[in-house]
């Protein structure tokens, strides 16, 4: 009889055990270095869109979650939304800053699949620049922008409007928090 | 000893002559500093699976071998995506998807089935060092072409922009198959894939195991 150790089974299973081990021993090597990267790049990428010093991550009643931030003695400076809009190639994550006085501070992309050389310049500041200090509803448009516009990216209008549209819900979403 | 490494830079190349891990040699030769991480992390991977299963190839039975090899790759390669999380996030954060991915990357249990359950730990080690560098070098060939044409710039560094307009279609998929197709012509060229092995009863163009079938013809361990 074939003794039971030398079973398929029981030596898949020995291996499955060890790598598991492996898995752990490197996680707990890793896992507080991998949080503390995660937390500095959030900062890192808020304080981009609006200057405060420290942010404190909320959720709002409807179950959105936001970031205040304060000026390090704890006056309120303005809040920071993540928006995710669909855009052309994929979703598009979208960073707003607001300031107290309800106007944009800055915005910035996190993530988007848009054409190279075309919708990836909504990554560009020359595009995003164009909100700071924007209020209300606003519209992408193609001529020179007036009030409540924002100059379109040449060839990308699905992708300038995405990003106007998130900035239009993070607008709204301050009026809500921020009452 | 010195061929069981060198196989992997051109006559065995694993992306332009065994023609495997196609779809992140694609994806990720955009740009060279990502397909140098890709490279790296994948060679990586590539070494550590084939030492663990060449040491274990006289205990993982026959009938389990394709789920052993898997959970020893999938092993590394989430240890390898916590190191680089962990000590080069933005890395990471270039290579995305394709990090985990590395997981089915056809490369690395193509070795382990083909080379590191047959063979000693040092040939394996070996074998996995020569296929890494093999896609690491063509993952830097393809990037550093579709780069400078595609971006005008070379591991970010501003070059051609200056003077000539970047020609888009070479950082998109087209462009990519189309640099890929011209290399795959020129690597069989190099590596003389129409020919066949002298001696060997099997005619088989671009034989991949070559390298391996000399050897073992001239009585010795393929290692």
């Amino acid at each position: 009889m074939k003794p039971i150790l030398k079973s398929p089974a029981v030596i898949l299973t020995a291996i499955a055990l060890g790598v598991a081990l492996l898995l752990s021993l490197t996680n707990a090597i890793t896992a507080d270095s991998i949080e503390e990267n995660k937390r500095i790049k959030a900062d890192k990428l808020r304080a981009e869109v609006l200057p405060a010093a420290v942010f404190i991550v909320q959720t709002s009643p409807d179950g959105i979650e936001y970031a205040a931030g304060t000026d390090g003695q704890g006056n309120p400076a303005g809040y920071v939304f993540t928006i995710s809009v669909p855009g052309y190639g994929g979703p598009i994550e979208v960073m707003v800053g607001i300031g107290t006085r309800g106007l944009v501070t800055g915005v910035t992309v996190l993530e988007m699949t848009e054409t190279p050389g075309l919708g990836m310049k909504a990554g560009d500041r020359a595009f995003l620049d164009g909100f700071t200090g924007a209020s209300g509803s606003l519209s992408a448009v193609k001529h020179k922008p007036g009030e409540r516009e924002i100059e379109a990216i040449t060839g990308a209008t699905v992708t300038s409007n995405a990003v106007t549209d998130a900035v239009n819900q993070a607008i709204e979403l301050y009026k809500e928090v921020a009452r | 000893m010195w061929k069981t490494f060198s196989k992997g830079i051109i006559r065995e190349n694993p992306v332009l002559v065994l023609i495997l891990g196609t779809c992140p040699s694609l994806a990720v030769s955009s740009s060279v500093q990502s397909a140098l991480g890709m490279g790296i992390a994948a060679t990586a991977v590539l070494i550590c699976s084939n030492v663990f299963i060449s040491a274990l190839r006289n205990i993982i039975p026959d009938k389990v071998r394709i789920p052993a090899f898997i959970i020893v790759i999938a092993g590394f390669v989430t240890m390898t995506q916590m190191i680089v999380k962990s000590y080069a996030p933005e890395i990471d954060e270039q290579l995305g998807i394709f990090l985990p991915l590395i997981v089915v990357n056809c490369i690395i249990l193509a070795r382990a089935e083909m080379f590191a359950s047959k063979n000693r730990v040092l040939a394996s080690a070996l074998d996995g060092a020569g296929m890494g560098a093999g896609f690491t070098a063509t993952l830097l060939v393809m990037s550093s072409i579709r780069e400078l044409l595609g971006s005008g710039t070379w591991f970010g560094i501003s070059v051609t922009d200056r003077w000539a307009p970047p020609m888009l279609i070479f950082v998109m998929a087209p462009g990519g198959f189309f640099v890929f197709g011209l290399l795959v012509a020129l690597a069989a060229k190099l590596s003389k894939a129409g020919e066949v092995t002298p001696g060997c009863p099997m005619a088989c163009p671009g034989c991949e195991a070559a390298a391996d079938c000399e050897q073992s013809q001239k009585g010795g361990d393929p290692a």
